[in-house]
């Protein structure tokens, strides 16, 4: 089993190591993990890249930018995602690993102190945040407001989760609304992160050769002392039925393609609740590899689509399948994809279909190991849902789960809301 | 032949079949995974050639059909034997060649059969290819409704006058129409020949008995290699720029210059590190100019660069979005001019240089990257991992030239998506 060790550092404070003498690089990450969504919302999602524009000791773009040229390329990119009802903002990191290149000896302690100085050191002006680096920050912020239905594959789970989800944290997008971006000023931001610091829990995490032991001396090094009184502690709201009909909405869009996503609530199966494994069986063999029901039907047989593939949003206790279509194939689409599901439902499953889905979640848990960035992220999925399931047990446990259960988790999964983008472009 | 990279601490075999198959394999110790990938050179620009004496102008987007086409033999679809060990499948097609590849976690040598076989083996019948148009016809409306890749097929409208690489990799709905089991039939017979093509493992595997196995289970004694035709080379673009309307929030550009093509002789790995470098030294997101365009709102972090090579050609991409490409556009060429003129700073270039050795040392973690990179390399008679050797020979002076070649008039062509 690959090493891992899970410590604390302080208060609200969790290192995850990975130890491996694996790869020639090393992924880091310094993160804070915040409620979704609030008044905070867009404020948070700006934060990051503020930050990301200078520290007291790299001022700006170009000294940051030198800096890590000369620490070999690495790269300290920010980040503002998802988990669950949570939100984590902060830093992700790669490097080279220090016995690769000559000259590289305390690299990694490079890379942590320049985390560090990210999130304590910012570079600031009367107290506050550039009002140049803020102002920038918040046109780039409306900018990827804007830019959402650019992609329109990528689009319509996003917008199918916020109407799926209305109500819920996790109905809200990361990045805040365009109403909240536009209010950003140096000393709303300013506040904002200094409520982030006192109520977020921080995640760190590193992958590479170096030991536990090292890392965590190297971060107690880095980082100021913390007392805090009120934490946030991360949860997630599981609704394991749809609470309402199901609800069909259609909105247009000027493209070719239409986009079709059906948001369906898996009957409490999730991280933490109900029985995931199983969860992850179904999934798989209805819509997640090239054997799935419905590559083999939605795809292949009936040539509908390009892409028909089921995901299963496992923090949240969510399913939710995506395909591109023919605008006019919109009822076709959906009654096939509904008929696969009844037919896991109604056990019309073979052994081979069973054995074939474990397979692949074992060979794809097994990749994982490979994998220092999707290390990073399972390992941040355990520390928010407070777990520590290495991903060998879940190998060892899926061994075992049988056609019955399958058939239980197919049954549990019910239809709550559809979405369709529909291609008005020509 | 056995190789070891001391100071990449990478060892890597590799042998010529007799019928011309070359097979690598770079072993990568305590991983879980084994990929491989058999690739022909064979892309979206060797659309016309000559075999047997006759010459084909093969509809646009038939490489890329034949991939889809692949997978299906008589017995099956070998998508789902993949599927029966819990390997994953799949393939690309790009300007330049086609790949089929697998990873797995076991019974690695089951899926290396699999592989080499479909590869081999073309089966396709009147239904079949039908079928397929239905399926291909929504990706390319996929990619249609895709910005990026709508100004990336625009960026080589302007820059080349006449070669294929103008067209978009899958085709269009109207030209795969024209495609018939028997364009794909002599287009696997044209250059699915072994030796055009090459096989890169990755993992943990035994080298001989992949060997063994692809000797096996490839032709005996390759074909003859359709001659290819890329049109009359001109040094100059086509247009200087090149526009197109779609749903997108703000503007999108990329703007491209034509490098020359590789000198007979010179190595294509060299040249590509070479490029790398030297558009990180221009734009790249620890560069100066970055760092201005960017606090100009000129272009924000989804601005990215890179540096291709085609048969008989050659050119560098940079772009994202942008309130102004035009603005942006200017800025760049400026700083080419004063690359080219002045020369890069002693200073800069050599942090630089490290910075590029460190983001190619990553790469060997990624067996992906570093499978593409090697079956890239074989194309062009080389060894990836030679390159940390190559990338030592590169000097400020080679960068200046590149920027002053870059800078020679109707070198460039900018491609922009506006909000519609």
């Amino acid at each position: 089993m690959q090493q891992v060790t899970r410590k604390k550092l302080g208060a609200g404070i969790g290192l995850t190591c990975v130890t491996t003498p694996k790869f020639k690089r090393a992924v880091l990450r310094a993160a804070l993990v915040l409620p979704l969504g609030g008044p905070d919302a867009a404020l948070r999602a700006a934060l990051p890249h503020v930050l990301r524009r200078g520290t007291v000791r790299l001022p700006d773009l170009r000294a940051f930018g030198a800096a890590l040229d000369e620490m070999y390329g690495a790269r300290i990119e920010a980040m503002v995602s998802k988990e669950g009802d949570n939100l984590v903002i902060g830093f992700l990191s790669d490097v080279i690993d220090e016995k690769y290149a000559s000259g590289a000896e305390g690299l990694t302690e490079r890379v942590v102190r320049l985390l560090a100085d990210l999130l304590y050191d910012p570079y600031v002006q009367d107290g506050v945040f550039s009002p140049d680096y803020t102002a920038g920050e918040r046109v780039n912020l409306m900018d990827r407001i804007a830019a959402q239905k650019n992609d329109p594959r990528a689009y319509a789970p996003k917008r199918l989760t916020e109407l799926m989800c209305e109500g819920e944290a996790f109905g809200q997008s990361v990045l805040g609304t365009a109403a909240q971006a536009e209010r950003i000023t140096e000393q709303k931001l300013f506040a904002a992160y200094q409520r982030a610091l006192s109520e977020g829990r921080m995640e760190l995490f590193y992958c590479g050769t170096m030991p536990p032991d090292t890392i965590e001396e190297l971060f107690l090094k880095a980082l100021p002392e913390r007392r805090t009184d009120n934490l946030y502690a991360p949860h997630t709201e599981v609704v394991a039925q749809p609470k309402n009909e199901v609800r069909e909405v259609t909105e247009e869009l000027p493209v070719t393609q239409g986009k079709l996503s059906m948001g369906f609530r898996t009957g409490g199966n999730s991280l933490t609740g109900g029985d995931p494994l199983a969860y992850w069986m179904f999934q798989v063999l209805y819509g997640g590899s090239t054997s799935a029901k419905l590559f083999l039907n939605v795809r292949e047989k009936l040539s509908l689509c390009y892409y028909a593939s089921a995901q299963f949003i496992s923090a949240k206790g969510l399913m939710i399948v995506n395909s591109g279509i023919e605008n006019d194939k919109y009822e076709v689409t959906k009654r096939e994809i509904l008929h696969q599901l009844q037919l896991c439902r109604d056990g019309d499953i073979s052994a081979d279909e069973i054995e074939n889905a474990r397979r692949t979640l074992i060979s794809a848990w097994r990749a994982m190991l490979d994998e220092p960035v999707q290390l990073e992220r399972y390992w941040l999925a355990q520390a928010i849902a407070g777990t520590m399931t290495q991903p060998e047990e879940r190998i060892e446990a899926v061994q075992t789960v049988t056609q019955e259960r399958v058939i239980a988790a197919a049954n549990a999964t019910a239809l709550d809301t559809v979405y369709f983008l529909k291609g008005v472009g020509k | 032949m056995s190789k070891t990279y001391s100071a990449l601490h990478e060892r890597m075999e590799s042998r010529v079949l007799e019928n011309g198959l070359r097979v690598s394999y770079i072993p990568k110790e305590g991983f879980s995974k084994t990929f491989a990938v058999l690739a022909t050179d064979f892309g979206s620009v060797d659309a016309s050639f000559t075999l047997d004496g006759k010459r084909y102008d093969t509809p646009a987007g038939v490489a890329h059909f034949l991939e889809h086409k692949m997978f299906e033999d008589e017995d099956g679809n070998a998508l789902q034997k993949f599927s029966e060990t819990g390997a994953s499948p799949n393939a690309f097609t790009s300007q330049t060649m086609t790949a089929y590849y697998f990873s797995c976690t076991e019974q690695f040598e089951r899926n290396l059969e699999i592989l080499l076989k479909f590869v081999f083996t073309p089966y396709f019948t009147e239904e079949n290819v039908e079928k397929e148009r239905g399926i291909i016809g929504q990706e390319i409306g996929m990619m249609e409704d895709t910005p990026g890749w709508q100004a990336y097929v625009g960026l080589f409208e302007g820059l080349f006058a006449e070669h294929p690489v103008r067209v978009s990799i899958a085709g269009s709905v109207d030209s795969i129409a024209q495609i018939t089991p028997e364009t794909l039939y002599t287009c696997h017979k044209a250059f699915y020949s072994p030796s055009n093509m090459a096989l890169v493992v990755c993992g943990q595997a035994d080298f001989d008995a992949v060997c063994q196995m692809a000797e096996r289970l490839s032709p005996r004694v390759p074909t003859v290699i359709g001659e290819r035709h890329y049109g009359k080379r001109r040094q100059t673009v086509h247009q200087s720029l090149v526009k197109r309307s779609m749903q997108v929030s703000q503007p999108q550009f990329l703007l491209g210059f034509k490098d020359d093509p590789l000198r007979e002789g010179e190595s294509r790995l060299r040249r590509n590190l070479l490029g790398e470098l030297a558009v990180r030294v221009l734009c790249g997101d620890t560069a100066p100019l970055y760092s201005e365009l960017y606090e100009k709102h000129l272009i924000n972090r989804y601005f990215e660069t890179d540096y291709a090579i085609i048969p008989e050609g050659a050119n560098v991409v940079m772009g994202g979005e942008s309130r102004d490409p035009e603005a942006a556009r200017e800025a760049i060429e400026r700083e080419v001019a004063r690359l080219a003129r002045e020369g890069v700073d002693k200073k800069l270039f050599s942090r630089m240089k490290k910075a590029v050795y460190g983001l190619r040392l990553r790469v060997l973690d990624q067996p992906e990257e570093l499978t593409r990179a090697q079956i890239e390399a074989v194309f062009g008679g080389e060894d990836y991992l030679d390159f940390a050797a190559l990338y030592d020979t590169i000097e400020a002076s080679d960068v200046q030239h590149m920027f002053a070649r870059w800078m020679q008039p109707n070198r460039s062509t900018m491609s922009v998506i506006e909000p519609k």
